[in-house]
């Protein structure tokens, strides 16, 4: 055998080694932050992180403070990024996580409770500052386990030069804003139009961003729930349902106020004026803000049922279970930080969950936010499911069946309720 | 060198294939299987037995044979399309004189990454900005919602992928063709025969194993097709583009069901080999 044959292998040996054996340093002071922030968003957390690392910079003197690396990661695969992480024992120190999947990453049982962050239990935050349904939708079986960034309701977006045009407007010309039925209805027909006499419709009344938030905001509205009260059975397959999502697909099938959701970009349509009106969370005012030439307002979900209601979420930070000290302290800072800071992430395009903020006077002077926050006394927020990912994406597909027109509004609800049911008769009850 | 050397040499050079082929096909597919007869959710709890409850599920599911019939549909119009477009795209070449920068134009759609097509043709399939509307309202015609419409959806994909893939047969159809000997062709047209007549006699039939090759290959990347249907339609309007691939990973990945989703796997295995089983059947060699 001759000694080139013997090099190769050797060589061959090293290569695995130094694939397999290789280790990315961690050194002790950095702190790993996941998110989904990638829109404008992104930008505002940035500027928090920024704003962390150099006050940890000053409090350290000549000792090196905690740098934050921060992971800012598509809302589509960053679930499956952060549950592949904690399966492997290789999580952030601190990632966040919306309402709605609390109970999904709960159930791994690897989620660290952050009771110790509040004051009863000598921590830094008061339970009392947040808001209380940002603050209960934090909790999974008697443990809070994430602190509430932010809150973010839907509202309604609307185009004041399409308003203006319509001659939607009040005595002193100012645009007048829908808020029962009635005045939504005559609004979306008024500005719905063909604006260049092809005989075709251009401009529509109003666009359907998000099905689902769109559809339980008029559940809520229509006082019908998702599940009966034990959360192993599903409950929005009565009358509120029904008529929730009638409403909607006869937005598009019988008055014709709004297109198909898959001929146009909804909110490009808006940012374009060629839709006057749009459903929509806070954190688009960003986005909007950034539109060149769209002068836009904001108002409070209108009533389309029998009582005012609004879907919203909360972004919570949270941490893993297991994490070494002095790690698990300098996350707990972090995450105490971000919430006493959170004021600046709210002028990005959210609310604040913590009421000191709400009820603060840099908040009071933010355009648009302040309205939103109108609807904090009747928020809704979606019960969680350990099975969620899977609930929505039934949700989100039928209820776009039946606004496709592809199938009727009965038979999406009937769907729907079949399949949820399943989900929760294969396993765990919503939470 | 001697027999024993001769061995233990070959074994060096099969061990670093063998390895890999160990670690990241032998062992996945038997950990795959393991996972399919136990119900598994990754972080949350240990394994448990099902036995066949997972299979049984598949069989069940009224959304996985909705894919698999959409992937049966995209992997009709798209293996015989995409072929033909290839075989004529080959046959042209050798029809021309110095073909490098053709070919080079050809295959060049073969080597951009699946994300990039996808964006590419979502962009210019778009309703409100898309080329392709551009081009049929200069033309007078309607927008069409090419990826909105139900029953537009999936030959929309099925162009998409033909324009990303027909390069790679069509270069080996080219090889393939230009091996084929001269004198052939030259005693047929001595003796008169046509282009048509010339093709279909003597290249066709002589083109036949590759021909198969091709075809089989392509069935096989039809049933696994996923990234230009996830990134252009994510499986819509509503379900009208569907596949199995995409179930797999939804199921894996949306719910956790690691078990299920590897029964589901298995599942498609069997129906890829079943068709593949068939084709070969339907094409094999007369002498074979």
């Amino acid at each position: 055998m001759g000694a080139k044959f013997h090099l190769a292998v050797g060589l061959l040996l090293l290569g695995f080694a130094a694939v397999f054996g290789y280790r990315e340093p961690r050194p002790g002071h950095v702190l790993h932050y996941w998110n989904g922030f990638t829109g404008p968003d992104g930008r505002t957390m940035q500027r928090m992180v920024a704003a962390y690392e150099a006050q940890e910079s000053v409090a350290h003197g000549s000792g090196p403070p905690p740098r934050v690396e921060m992971q800012l990661i598509l809302w589509t695969t960053y679930y499956d990024k952060l549950m592949a992480s904690l399966a492997a024992g290789n999580p952030p120190d601190v990632f966040v996580l919306p309402t709605t999947r609390l109970a999904d990453f709960a159930r791994t049982g690897r989620l660290m409770p952050m009771d110790d962050l509040f004051a009863p239990a000598g921590g830094p935050l008061r339970a009392e500052d947040f808001v209380e349904p940002a603050l209960t939708a934090a909790r999974y079986e008697g443990a809070t386990l994430g602190v509430p960034l932010d809150i973010y309701p839907e509202g309604l977006y609307c185009n004041r030069e399409l308003f203006i045009e319509a001659g939607l407007t009040d005595a002193t010309g100012r645009p007048r804003y829908p808020r029962t039925s009635e005045e939504f209805f005559v609004a979306a027909r008024r500005l719905t139009r063909d604006t260049d006499g092809d005989g075709e419709t251009d401009q529509f009344g109003f666009g359907i961003a998000w099905q689902l938030h769109l559809w339980y905001t008029l559940l809520r509205q229509f006082d019908g729930r998702l599940y009966a009260d034990d959360g192993r059975r599903v409950a929005f397959d009565d009358e509120a349902g029904r008529r929730a999502l009638r409403l909607i697909t006869g937005l598009v099938h019988e008055r014709g106020v709004t297109t198909n959701p898959q001929n146009m970009d909804q909110w490009v349509g808006f940012w374009q004026g060629r839709i006057g009106m749009i459903h929509g969370g806070v954190y688009m005012l960003q986005a909007c803000e950034e539109q060149e030439g769209l002068d836009f307002d904001v108002t409070p979900f209108p009533v389309l049922g029998d009582r005012p209601a609004v879907q919203a979420g909360s972004h919570l930070l949270c941490m893993p279970s297991g994490l070494p000290q002095p790690r698990r302290q300098r996350a707990l800072d972090f995450i105490a930080h971000l919430s006493r800071q959170s004021l600046i992430w709210a002028a990005g395009g959210q609310l604040p969950a913590r009421r000191d903020l709400l009820e603060s006077e840099p908040f009071a002077r933010l355009e648009h936010q302040p309205v939103f926050a109108r609807q904090l006394p009747y928020l809704e927020f979606i019960p969680g499911h350990a099975d969620m990912a899977e609930i929505e994406t039934v949700f989100d597909d039928e209820l776009m069946g039946a606004i496709l027109g592809i199938i009727s509004a009965d038979e999406a609800i009937d769907r729907a309720a079949t399949r949820i049911q399943a989900i929760l008769d294969r396993g765990e009850p919503a939470a | 060198m001697s027999v024993r050397g001769d061995r233990f040499a070959g074994w060096g050079f099969l061990t670093p294939y063998l390895v890999f082929w160990g670690g990241f096909l032998l062992l996945p597919i038997l950990f795959c299987l393991f996972q399919s007869v136990h119900n598994w959710r990754m972080v949350t709890r240990d394994p448990t037995f099902v036995g066949l409850a997972n299979y049984l599920e598949v069989l069940r599911d009224g959304l996985f044979w909705r894919s698999l019939g959409n992937t049966a549909w995209y992997t009709l119009l798209v293996v015989p399309l995409g072929n033909a477009v290839s075989l004529f795209l080959a046959y042209w070449l050798t029809r021309v004189r110095r073909n490098l920068v053709y070919r080079l134009v050809l295959f060049l759609p073969v080597i951009i990454n699946v994300s990039i097509v996808s964006l590419l043709w979502r962009w210019l399939y778009n309703v409100d900005f898309g080329l392709i509307n551009h081009y049929l309202e200069a033309a007078g015609l309607p927008a069409i919602a090419w990826l909105g419409d139900s029953s537009l959806a999936t030959p929309a994909i099925v162009l998409t992928t033909i324009w990303w893939t027909a390069g790679f047969n069509m270069l080996i159809f080219y090889a393939a063709m230009i091996q084929v000997p001269f004198s052939l062709y030259e005693s047929a047209w001595i003796d008169g025969a046509g282009e048509w007549a010339i093709f279909r006699g003597i290249t066709l039939p002589l083109l036949r194993p590759v021909l198969r090759f091709g075809l089989a290959m392509s069935i096989i990347a039809s049933f696994q097709v996923f990234g230009q249907v996830y990134l252009m339609t994510g499986g819509g309007p509503y379900y009208s583009t569907y596949v199995s691939m995409q179930h797999v990973f939804n199921v894996a990945f949306s719910t956790y069901r690691m078990g299920y989703a590897a029964a589901t796997s298995f599942v498609l295995f069997v129906a890829i080999l079943l068709t593949i089983g068939t084709f070969f059947l339907m094409f094999r060699e007369r002498d074979d």
